[in-house]
């Protein structure tokens, strides 16, 4: 766990859960930013300067944003949230860089999820693979189902889950959600970026909501108006730092 | 040239035929004018024209600036000539530098720098010359603006100790690339023709700072050329890592700008592609000759994000299928989940999995 040393775009204080080694880093963080700021509208890139990291570089890797567009349509509260994927990298071993998109210039208070691994490249070892767990989800009443696309990778020091909705009863579309991630690490916490949803009230984003995974549960307080909705279904791709590393 | 002057021609200045003395600080220096030998190969014109049109567009300069050029050049000292330092010319540092941003592929600075600060020394671990590859390995990284400027020899006899008067600009400024620096096909198309085994190559690297053209102290080094195998056990890793220069014709690609990494010394792939859809809009491949080996076949998934005209930036997950078949080793990109946006831009770090 650390914390940031400043920023360009305004923002306070960020707080990162991490694992770090001299071939990577895995980060989680959420925090919020002003796109309206004159600090955010003036960086070219959204930078974190951060107490010495392992690595001095790493490959660009996406980062969630998101928005909140709430709207009332006949007379209902509807949830039109979106968002997308930034590229981002570690630029030195004090700075952690983000793309500043301009399509997000003046959209308000936005937040970045971050739950991403940081590579670096030519470190010479031949190609490894790791065994991968399919992910079930257990209910009292099995009302949500994941696709078989949904699986986890567990390493002695993160997680990673790939976690794809496919459908849920008309009852629960609603409701919060709940499920047990059977056999999913339990000393593995964070927000993640449930990302999917076909947006029409903002059609160049995707539709974007939160889910928190916490002691081997998932649980999604609320979602954006299209989430059980068309083709293809939303999705979670998540790099999470294990507590007991 | 240069040449120490005979005490005759002491207080000497002005030009007779191929010879041009001239007064500097009270000694007497004594140029000979020089002729390329041998016909200029086309990188050679080029770079004449580079320098005549450098030189030329001195003359359109402001008083202010070249009154600028000047200031900077009176705090340079040019290589030591005959024991001592020579001091440079506003017009002449103008040219040095701005013939080394034109050369890296930048344009002519009009404005002299502010000042003029070090360059830091190439530091490297290894460098090979095989009849199939020339790659310097362990480059240390240096940020923008400084970019690697590499010099070669073609191959000499083993015979030669000092061959470094034959280089020439191999790369006239590259990025390393996670430590290395593959000039491979600049070196052999610079060249012209591959080393043979057992002759010496001649290495010479600097970094040249691209805002101002300055570039730092070389480095030095000359290289036997190896076998392939030979040079493996003296430690020469393969990087699996795979882009679409050597496409197979025989089927239609829908991925380009692929970079595909599996050097990352973990379960881990990184890809940067583009990915505009085959017959099916959510499933684009990219077909090559070169075979992929065992080691990097196999799935992972990652992150797309579209990239098309009107803007728009909906995500997707991709699942990547790195295979190989009878005829060509294929890269699958299909759309897993998310919004599929056409083109996308695919990118990231994926777990590859059993």
């Amino acid at each position: 766990m650390f914390v940031s040393i400043s920023n360009n775009f305004g923002a306070g204080q960020i707080q990162f859960k991490d694992y770090q080694c001299d071939k990577y880093i895995v980060l989680n963080a959420k925090f919020t930013v002003d796109t309206g700021s004159a600090e955010y509208l003036a960086a070219s890139r959204l930078e974190i300067k951060v107490p010495d990291l392992s690595i001095g570089r790493s490959v660009e890797v996406p980062v969630a944003i998101r928005f909140t567009d709430r709207r009332t349509i006949g007379g209902e509260q509807v949830n039109c949230d979106g968002g997308t994927v930034l590229m981002s990298k570690v630029r030195d071993k004090n700075t952690i860089s983000i793309e500043r998109h301009p399509l997000f210039d003046n959209k308000g208070v936005v937040t970045i999820i971050i739950s991403a691994m940081y590579a670096t490249l030519n470190n010479g070892n031949p190609p490894q693979k790791m065994q991968r767990t399919m992910l079930r989800i257990q209910q009292e009443t099995q009302y949500l189902n994941m696709t078989d696309s949904s699986y986890f990778v567990a390493d002695e020091h993160w997680v990673f889950i790939c976690l794809c909705y496919s459908e849920c009863q008309h009852a629960y579309k609603k409701q919060p959600w709940e499920a047990a991630l059977v056999n999913f690490p339990t000393d593995a916490a964070a927000d993640v970026a449930f990302i999917g949803g076909v947006n029409g009230y903002n059609p160049k984003v995707s539709g974007m909501s939160e889910a928190h995974i916490e002691n081997g549960v998932f649980t999604m307080q609320e979602r954006m108006y299209n989430f059980c909705e068309g083709y293809p279904k939303p999705f979670v791709f998540a790099f999470i730092v294990r507590d007991s590393q | 040239m240069i040449v120490r002057p005979s005490i005759a021609f002491s207080g000497f200045s002005g030009s007779a035929k191929d010879v041009t003395a001239r007064q500097v600080h009270g000694r007497s220096i004594l140029s000979c004018r020089t002729w390329p030998t041998g016909m200029a190969t086309p990188v050679q014109l080029v770079r004449r024209a580079s320098l005549r049109q450098i030189s030329k567009s001195f003359q359109t300069l402001t008083p202010e600036q070249m009154a600028a050029w000047n200031t900077l050049a009176k705090g340079v000292k040019s290589k030591t000539i005959l024991g001592e330092a020579a001091e440079i010319s506003g017009m002449n540092l103008y040219i040095k530098l701005n013939y080394n941003r034109v050369m890296a592929g930048y344009g002519i600075m009009a404005d002299a720098p502010e000042a003029l600060r070090a360059v830091p020394s190439v530091v490297y671990e290894a460098a090979w010359v095989t009849p199939t590859a020339v790659i310097i390995k362990g480059v240390e990284h240096e940020e923008q603006p400084f970019k690697l400027v590499v010099r070669m020899s073609g191959g000499q006899s083993n015979g030669v100790s000092k061959g470094w008067s034959k280089t020439v600009i191999i790369s006239p400024g590259m990025e390393e690339d996670w430590g290395d620096a593959d000039v491979t096909k600049l070196y052999f198309s610079t060249i012209g023709v591959q080393p043979a085994l057992g002759e010496k190559v001649f290495l010479e690297m600097y970094w040249l700072n691209t805002n101002t053209g300055v570039t730092g102290l070389d480095a030095r080094d000359s290289i036997t050329c190896i076998t392939d195998e030979q040079a493996a056990i003296e430690g020469l890793t393969v990087r699996f890592r795979y882009n679409e220069d050597d496409l197979y014709e025989g089927k239609t690609s829908s991925v380009s700008d692929m970079d595909l990494d599996f050097s990352t010394g973990i379960s881990a792939a990184f890809i940067d592609a583009v990915c505009t859809g085959g017959a099916s809009e959510g499933y684009s491949s990219l077909y090559l000759n070169t075979a992929f080996p065992e080691e990097v076949r196999g799935p992972f998934y990652c992150v797309g994000r579209s990239t098309a005209v009107d803007g728009s930036l909906r995500v997707q997950l991709c699942l990547v299928e790195v295979k190989q078949s009878k005829n060509y080793s294929q890269v699958a990109v299909s759309t897993m989940a998310g919004n599929y946006g056409n083109p996308s831009h695919v990118f990231g770090v994926g777990i590859r999995y059993e």
